[in-house]
């Protein structure tokens, strides 16, 4: 009995669980990335005198946050991960970014607890999963022992009735929880996503939601698996799993939101609650729009913003770069004709991976430049130079706003 | 005789040689220990003299407090203004103190001294699971952070790698940067040298002070011969 995050504690230690318990627990998978990977091996070497991973099929490393490599540096990092990768029988997977790629793989099942070197580990929790980001210590430990200790969270409920309005996505949703939750409001807590909106969403969509969890501090953001899960499984798993759903949950606090009333928003910099809606900032000149990230680079997202963008060109003082989240994602972008509009239009396409979303790569902002883009942060310094200035809006708006070159609502171009 | 005054010269000789010897080889020796000491990156040092007082604190030996000087910052203070995503394609912590906070505290990585001390607002840390923030702390020489609240993946990374982390409302409140504090980690005893003022920090969670008594998730794993 309890919230979703304490059925997935008990049925995989066979006992009831409680909030507030500290409990040691064996993972069902432990991910790591190419940044993050390094500190992680370091960790594992101090820790094991096997030298053996606890489960090579069960460990994780993707290659997402800068490739190809873009410098020496990061080169020679990859160079050391390959390595161990190699040493471990881990296969690397170089395919897109780690939140996307983990799922489409069919590594995350409903019931499965996984943590991740990497915040947004989080996103996995769409498909009823408890997955957590963890810095590369306690992944380390993770690779050496398959375990890791948890303080069972207490809960938070975001519950969204109504439907989305004309020209509203689920990204402009997410801010508006942040913005009624906080940047901080769901620290050390669980984020369960229910409501008529979420069930009548897609994966991609609840992806968006449970993406964002930690931009309110959560420890993990989960939506109960349903008919949409599975049918979204089908093909990619082909072992049971679980479907736990919250039973009689003892929320600490329930918010609701009615989806109907809202309008496009934006995040303005440099902190995710500070949201506003699309027409106070409609006025900003921006010099590059990205469109993207584990948030929103699946392939809902570039249809709709190659759906506004099909036959026009970007605005002449305004760049654009597209980086779809996988190599899944890119080839059925391609066939479906989405690549070809925006490189018709003017803009970029990337290699599957993070792109510009943390400034170490390519798409890198100039001092005093602005961006509009569909990442999760809009942190200080997180793209490049540290007066730059970062908005964050949905795929819709960041298609808007490349044709006209400022921040612009897309309901006028839908 | 000759034989006898021979065997004196030779025996002479020989002592004369060994010593000779003795001497190269300790100060060789010597020589080769100093070069390690300073090859080795400043942090080591300061983990395991910081291990050892976290260690020793919680054997109840009283000398073992923390000394410094107060950094203050603000609320949210994300992990990408602690050490940049262009700054830390790096395993070295040398490179990672270097960049410390240069997005809101230029002159910080410059003038921060081993022993002190930052103090911030609400929900420190927050934002990316990068291990590299409190490793730059640390290696910056930085003994302990006390906050208003912390994000929870730099928490657990901070408490993972030995780097003590208070949540003590009142300090944050009451100091200045600049000031003077001292710190007991066994009692969780702050007290500012400036005000005079003194203050409790919140107690650990008791699976975190075990964590904390190991310095560090490693040192725990190995002391208890698996996590449990």
């Amino acid at each position: 009995m309890g919230t979703l995050t304490e059925e997935i504690f008990s049925h995989k230690l066979g006992r009831t669980v409680v909030q507030g318990e500290t409990v040691v627990v064996d993972v069902d998978r432990v991910m790591s990335h190419d940044t993050t990977t390094p500190l992680a091996i370091q960790a594992f070497r101090k820790l094991t005198n096997s030298g053996r991973v606890f489960n090579s099929q069960r460990s994780h490393i993707v290659f997402d946050h800068i490739v190809p490599a873009a410098t020496i540096a990061a080169a020679t990092l990859h160079r050391d991960v390959r390595a161990f990768a190699q040493e471990q029988d881990i296969p690397i997977l170089q395919e897109g970014i780690c939140h996307q790629v983990m799922p489409e793989r069919g590594y995350v099942t409903p019931g499965d607890i996984i943590v991740g070197a990497d915040s947004h580990t989080c996103t996995y929790g769409a498909l009823g999963a408890f997955a957590t980001g963890m810095g590369s210590t306690d992944i380390g430990v993770a690779y050496a022992t398959g375990r890791a200790w948890f303080r069972i969270p207490p809960t938070i409920n975001i519950r969204i009735t109504g439907s989305l309005p004309f020209g509203v996505y689920a990204k402009d949703v997410t801010f508006e929880m942040v913005r009624r939750v906080g940047v901080d409001g769901a620290n050390y807590r669980a984020i369960e996503y229910t409501g008529e909106l979420v069930e009548q969403m897609s994966v991609s969509e609840r992806f968006t939601f449970c993406n964002m969890a930690i931009e309110m501090g959560g420890k993990a953001g989960l939506v109960a698996p349903d008919a949409t899960t599975q049918a979204w499984l089908r093909g990619r798993v082909d072992r049971e799993y679980p479907i736990l759903s919250p039973y009689n949950p003892r929320y600490e606090r329930v918010v609701e939101i009615d989806a109907t009333t809202l309008s496009p928003q934006i995040a303005c910099p440099p902190d995710v609650n500070n949201v506003v809606p699309v027409e106070e900032v409609e006025h900003v000149r921006i010099d590059q729009v990205f469109l993207g990230t584990c948030t929103n680079g699946r392939l809902d997202d570039l249809a709709i913003a190659a759906n506004i963008m099909r036959g026009k060109s970007l605005h002449p003082q305004t760049r654009m770069v597209v980086v779809p989240a996988s190599r899944e994602i890119y080839l059925e972008a391609m066939r479906l004709g989405y690549l070809e509009t925006f490189i018709q239009a003017g803009a970029s396409v990337g290699t599957p991976g993070c792109g510009p979303c943390i400034g170490r790569h390519y798409g890198v902002l100039a001092p005093g430049e602005r961006a509009l883009t569909t990442m999760n942060r809009n942190f200080t310094g997180r793209m490049g130079d540290p007066t730059a200035e970062i908005y964050l809006g949905s795929p819709a708006t960041a298609a808007a706003t490349a044709l006209s070159g400022h921040i612009t609502d897309p309901r006028n171009f839908l | 005789m000759w034989k006898r005054e021979g065997l004196y010269l030779l025996i002479t000789l020989l002592v004369f040689v060994a010593l000779v010897a003795l001497v190269a080889l300790v100060t060789h020796v010597a020589g080769v220990l100093l070069t390690v000491a300073e090859s080795l990156p400043r942090q080591h040092h300061k983990i395991s003299t910081l291990e050892s007082r976290i260690i020793g604190s919680t054997n109840g030996r009283k000398e073992q407090n923390i000394m410094g000087r107060i950094w203050m910052l603000g609320d949210n203070v994300n992990t990408d203004v602690i050490i940049p995503g262009r700054y830390n394609v790096t395993t070295d912590r040398t490179q990672l103190a270097r960049y410390c906070l240069c997005e809101v505290l230029p002159e910080f990585a410059q003038q921060v001294r081993v022993g002190d001390v930052v103090i911030a607002g609400h929900n420190f840390g927050c934002g990316s699971s990068r291990e590299h923030a409190p490793a730059a702390l640390q290696a910056c020489g930085v003994q302990v952070v006390i906050a208003r609240s912390f994000a929870r993946i730099f928490y657990r990374n901070a408490v993972n790698i030995g780097l003590p982390v208070l949540v003590c409302e009142e300090v944050v409140a009451a100091s200045d940067a600049g000031q003077e504090m001292e710190l007991d980690l066994a009692t969780g005893i702050i007290h500012n040298r400036t005000t005079g003022q003194t203050f409790q920090a919140e107690p650990l969670n008791p699976f975190v002070a075990r964590i904390v008594a190991a310095g560090g998730i490693i040192e725990y794993v190995r002391q208890e011969g698996a996590l449990r």
